[in-house]
């Protein structure tokens, strides 16, 4: 044999491991049902059947909505075998899904298709069809004979429930914690599922009441947490359903609620069955009367009662917290808070509840009393009382809180705008007390003196407005503001120099020139001793430009000619003097501050 | 730097309103009991005729009328103590007191918690206390605008708007409040029941179909008066016309 032969014989072999090695990782899916022909009131087998190498990975399949089939139960079953191919061992795993299906009409019925998922595969059964028959024409299948009047939850054809015996062997009962209590003296009522019998699911249908007494749910668990016990010298498994609280409002024999429950029976829950408690009856006593205070508060329990009073400090107004808090277990639902005693000189608002209470029998009650003082000064308030009967003891209980001293100090507008929020239901008419004398109180709105500030007010807006526009402008364009400002200092000091310029008069030149050196002397605050000839001096020693002192200059000395030369006043000139007046002022007010405010 | 000023001076401003608050509390504290009420009702109104106006008074002049049985004189001197300083918390608990115990107390529209709320706190602010907080507002807001018109081009305009906003909105709000509140009390339609029984009618004239039956202490609103009859609104809605001398007019 030459080497290449030997070669490609060694190809094929691997060649056909691996295709072998391949075959035998398949996964077969099959479907099928048992029988394909079914009477009406029969049901069929449906099997899923998924057969591969050991390990392989199925979940369980889910079945489609089916329109003609209810499901009656679903069972699963294994097994292997071993082969042995080209020399190596293999173990192949057959899994089965079997479904029991009771038909909803007769006819030809098609089992869908349904997908299964092996190890993140999917695959698909083929349909499956199923003829179903009517009794009257199939006739019996031997199936249904054997299965003669037996119930429908017993039968079991594969024989995987073993022992399955439901009947008998579950109950609900009720358990009282007392069986003799006094009226109003709370109880709990437990009811447990006793089985010994595979239980999925429960549900209560019904709660039957029989009146006497008041009740709540002490506790309702959300899934059933199964013990083992004995329970009439058997040894069963039992959870418990339900607890309620049963308050009796009536002394006799009473009949405590039943219960009705549907339960789903078997590991995969397809048997149902309806169950319910058996009766029980408790008897309930009447409250002695002996020693029975007169302002009994109806309630009955084992209590400790507290009282606490939230300050002894407060504002006219200010709400003082009296709190009243009842622990314990009793009647808390059948007793009504008690009564602050009505105070003078305080509004008592109605009690606010506070109940941290599991079904109303025990727990913490707090009542909260709002005491809303009216009058500063110093008071004594009276601890509130609260009577219960205990039923432990066969006695009546007394609480009895202590007085309090408090002292109320005048309100303030904080108290009062709280008091505004405050809802008071308290309807109590106020004390008739009249004062000698009442003062006049009258209107702020229709007086005089509030609508003279308001337009004072508002006028403050216009000089301040006027004020700001000239700063800015001042700003914006200095050379508009001291137009405007010279305007105004003419009217100030020239304003007769300048009613004479129009009226073309000599008297212009020496109202100007007095009204100029006033406004001179003013603005830099030169004496009035001074002569013309010093002002100008005091001027150019003040660091003013000297074209300007210059023009001041010029101008008077236009003044001295008009006035004292003979032909120097010409009434042409008078309206051009008056504008040369008005640059020069216009001139000094452009001046810096520093040499207005320059040394005296 | 600014804001911090303006918003001690608003601080400063509300601890002056404490302190008239304060001031309004012990005016209305209540003193010992009397028990003859004829005699002090006759000292209460001759108080009333010397033009003495005032709540605590009225509050007075109601109570003693209640205790003589007359619910409802009672109800207009608490309505009348109520118009002028709706915060008087006596006046208004003894009217409820007394509308409580009427026999038309079916007739008044049960409230809802935010109706009860906005009506307390209507209430709360008195026609002076609304004045004075009009007149605090205005100068604030007055401030702002001094405040904005003199303030450099250069310099951040969005805080003083911001205040002028809030106090502006305010303003606006609390002077809303108080033209609601001076129309109230210068409503001439508001009036109560005197007479220990009266009837309804379709017309203004007994003639007119009976309509319904309302008792003393019941208050009313005046729609319109013809003659000697008045033509009422009840506080369930319904109308009818009373003879006018049934009734007495809130305002004086």
């Amino acid at each position: 044999m030459n080497w290449s032969k030997v070669k490609y014989l060694f190809v094929l072999i691997a060649l056909l491991a691996v295709v072998n090695s391949l075959c035998a990782q398949r996964v077969r899916v099959k479907a099928f049902a048992e029988p394909t022909t079914i009477g009406r009131d029969e049901h069929v087998t449906y099997t899923i059947e998924i057969s591969g190498e050991k390990g392989f990975k199925a979940a369980t399949p889910d079945l489609p909505k089916m329109e003609d089939f209810s499901l009656l139960n679903m069972m699963t079953s294994t097994s292997s075998s071993f082969s042995m191919v080209n020399g190596s061992y293999s173990e192949s795993v057959t899994k089965s899904y079997i479904y029991r299906l009771l038909p909803k009409r007769t006819g030809n019925l098609t089992i869908p298709e349904v997908t299964v998922n092996i190890g993140g595969q999917l695959y698909r059964t083929q349909p499956v069809e199923v003829r179903v028959l009517d009794l009257s024409q199939a006739g019996r299948s031997p199936s249904s004979q054997s299965r003669g009047n037996q119930s429908l939850y017993m039968f079991d054809p594969f024989g995987l429930d073993t022992g399955f015996e439901p009947i008998g062997e579950i109950d609900i009962v009720a358990s009282p914690d007392k069986r003799s209590v006094y009226v109003g003296e709370p109880l709990l009522v437990t009811y447990r599922l006793y089985t010994n019998q595979p239980v999925s699911a429960l549900e209560i249908r019904d709660e039957k009441d029989f009146g006497g007494y008041g009740k709540a749910i002490y506790s309702e668990p959300t899934r059933l947490n199964f013990e083992n016990t004995v329970y009439k010298g058997q040894r069963y498994k039992t959870a418990v359903i339900k607890v309620l609280a049963i308050s009796p409002n009536r002394a006799g024999e009473i009949e405590l609620p039943q219960l009705t429950a549907s339960i789903q029976l078997g590991s995969v829950g397809l048997y149902s069955k309806t169950l319910q408690s058996h009766s029980v009856k408790i008897k309930v006593n009447d409250l002695p009367i002996f020693n029975k205070p007169a302002d009994f508060s109806g309630a009955v329990g084992s209590f400790k009662v507290s009282d606490v009073m939230s300050k002894t400090t407060v504002r006219v107004g200010e709400a003082l917290e009296y709190k009243l808090s009842i622990s314990g277990s009793g009647n808390f639902n059948q007793f009504s808070n008690p009564v602050f005693s009505p105070q003078q000189d305080f509004r008592i608002a109605s009690p606010l509840t506070d109940n941290q209470l599991q079904a109303g029998v025990s727990g913490t009650r707090t009542i909260t009393y709002l005491l809303i003082p009216r009058t500063e000064g110093s008071y004594t308030l009276p601890g509130i009382n609260f009577n219960w009967f205990d039923p432990a003891s066969g006695t009546y209980q007394s609480f009895k809180g202590r007085a309090r001293q408090v002292e109320i100090k005048p309100g303030n507008v904080l108290t009062y705008i709280s008091n505004v929020f405050q809802r008071d239901n308290t309807r109590v008419l106020t004390t008739f007390a009249p004062a000698a004398a009442y003062k006049s109180k009258s209107l702020l709105i229709n007086s005089t003196f509030f609508w003279i500030i308001i337009i004072l007010i508002l006028l403050s807006l216009i000089p301040s407005w006027l004020y700001a526009n000239h700063k800015k402008l001042q700003e914006t364009d200095p050379e508009l503001a001291a137009q405007r400002s010279s305007g105004k200092i003419l009217k100030k000091y020239l304003k007769e120099a300048e009613a004479s310029a129009l009226a073309n008069s000599s008297d212009f030149y020496p109202k100007a020139e007095q009204g100029l050196m006033r406004y001179l002397r003013n603005k830099y605050h030169i004496s009035h001793r001074f002569s013309t000839r010093e002002i100008i001096y005091q001027l150019s020693v003040r660091g003013l430009e000297p074209s300007l002192v210059l023009s001041l200059e010029n101008w008077l000395k236009r003044c001295q000619e008009a006035r004292f030369m003979p032909g120097g006043f010409n009434a042409e000139a008078i309206q051009a003097d008056l504008e040369n007046l008005k640059l020069v002022i216009n001139a000094f007010i452009k001046q810096p501050d520093k040499i207005r405010k320059g040394v005296r | 730097m600014r804001s911090n000023k303006l918003l001690l001076l608003i601080v400063f401003i509300l601890i002056l309103t404490g302190l008239f608050a304060q001031q309004a509390l012990q005016d209305t504290l209540i003193v010992q009991p009397l028990s003859n009420y004829s005699a002090e009702q006759i000292k209460l109104l001759e108080q009333i005729e010397k033009g003495i106006v005032n709540s605590d008074l009225y509050n007075q002049l109601g109570l003693s009328y209640y205790h003589q049985g007359k619910p409802g004189l009672a109800v207009l001197w608490f309505l009348r103590a109520l118009r002028i300083n709706s915060s008087h918390g006596d006046a208004k608990n003894n009217l409820e007191y007394a509308i409580s115990q009427s026999p038309d107390r079916e007739l008044y529209p049960e409230s809802t918690f935010l109706s009860e709320l906005f009506l307390r706190i209507y209430d709360f602010f008195t026609l002076n206390a609304l004045a004075v907080i009009v007149l605090i507002l205005l100068i604030l807001t007055i401030i702002c605008l001094h405040w904005i018109i003199h303030l450099d081009q250069t310099q951040e305009r969005a805080v003083p708007v911001m205040w002028l906003i809030i106090i502006g909105f305010a303003f606006v709000s609390f002077v809303t409040l108080l033209s609601l509140k001076y129309r109230d009390f210068h409503s001439d339609s508001k009036a109560v029941i005197i007479a220990n029984m009266v009837d309804g009618y379709s017309g203004p004239g007994s003639e007119y179909g009976r309509l319904f039956t309302i008792h003393e202490a019941l208050m009313v609103q005046i729609s319109r008066v013809d003659r000697e009859w008045a033509l009422i609104t009840l506080p369930n809605g319904g109308a009818g016309w009373i003879p006018a001398s049934s009734l007495m007019k809130v305002r004086p």
